[in-house]
């Protein structure tokens, strides 16, 4: 009985830290902010639109 | 000395506390009870301490450890943004100033005024007649949801568009070339269906524009 309480406890206690530590603790809204960016400017695109403005 | 003891608690408690005794006598005299009996006691007061003491020190220590993990990632990611968002602005600075010619092609709000124009002098280049035009429901004020509610969200986020409805007439080949213009116009506009009657073509399409996520 004190075994299975013991094995019971000590289960608990890993899946409880098991799933603690897969938890995600970083906010929505921070990471859309830390969403990466990239630099680079589509010129094709910029060229195709002044062909079109002309 | 135990007999005084449990005769001060009363007649009763003295009862249970003989019961109990016979129960617990070995645990005293017996050394092979007396060392399961230490085990088990251990084993319970570690099951006792492991839910309300190892458990929460352990998660609260795990919790901090993916806290710093996860805010020096963040502090990572950012870092990178600023770099990449100078490295951008340096970039634009390259490309020259084309804020206005974007702002044309994909303009923040409806702008339904642009996409007449774009529509209407597309048909008079092509020498085409428009018999009828219509804007589907465009609310200028609504935030962002509502707005969502009447125009149709497109796959790139902040990228909204307004519907329209139009009939034209004219010889084919004209027509293929007004279409061929309305497309190729600088306010980003796509023809989704169209069907074709006996005199005049019935065109369904949508006007671009960017809604400011921000707002």
């Amino acid at each position: 009985m004190a075994v299975l309480t013991f094995l019971v406890v000590l289960v608990w206690v890993v899946v409880s830290a098991v799933g603690r530590s897969r938890q995600n603790t970083i906010p929505a809204d921070v990471a859309q902010l830390a969403q990466p960016l990239d630099p680079k400017i589509d010129t094709g695109l910029i060229l195709k639109l002044q062909e079109r403005a002309k | 000395m135990e007999k005084q003891q449990t005769t001060n608690l009363g007649f009763n408690i003295y009862r249970v506390y003989r019961q109990y005794a016979s129960y617990l006598g070995p645990v005293v005299t017996d050394p092979m009870v007396r060392g399961y009996f230490g085990l088990i006691a251990s084993l319970l007061l570690v099951s006792f301490f492991g839910i309300f003491a190892l458990s929460p020190t352990i998660n609260t220590i795990i919790e901090l450890r993916k806290k710093i993990a996860d805010n020096r990632e963040i502090n990572k990611a950012l870092e990178t943004k600023i770099a990449n968002l100078a490295l951008a602005r340096e970039n634009l600075a390259q490309a020259g100033d084309t804020s206005l010619l974007v702002a044309q092609a994909l303009p923040v709000g409806p702008e339904p005024q642009s996409a007449v124009t774009a529509i209407v002098s597309s048909a008079s280049a092509s020498g085409i007649s428009l018999s009828s035009f219509r804007f589907g429901t465009i609310n200028f004020n609504a935030p962002a949801a509502a707005v969502s509610g009447k125009s149709k969200v497109s796959s790139v986020p902040g990228v909204e568009s307004v519907s329209f409805t139009l009939n034209v007439s004219g010889p084919q080949k004209s027509v293929r070339v007004y279409f061929s213009r309305l497309e190729d116009n600088l306010r980003y506009i796509r023809i989704v269906r169209m069907s074709v009657a006996e005199s005049s073509v019935e065109v369904a399409g949508l006007g671009y524009f960017y809604k400011n996520v921000n707002e």
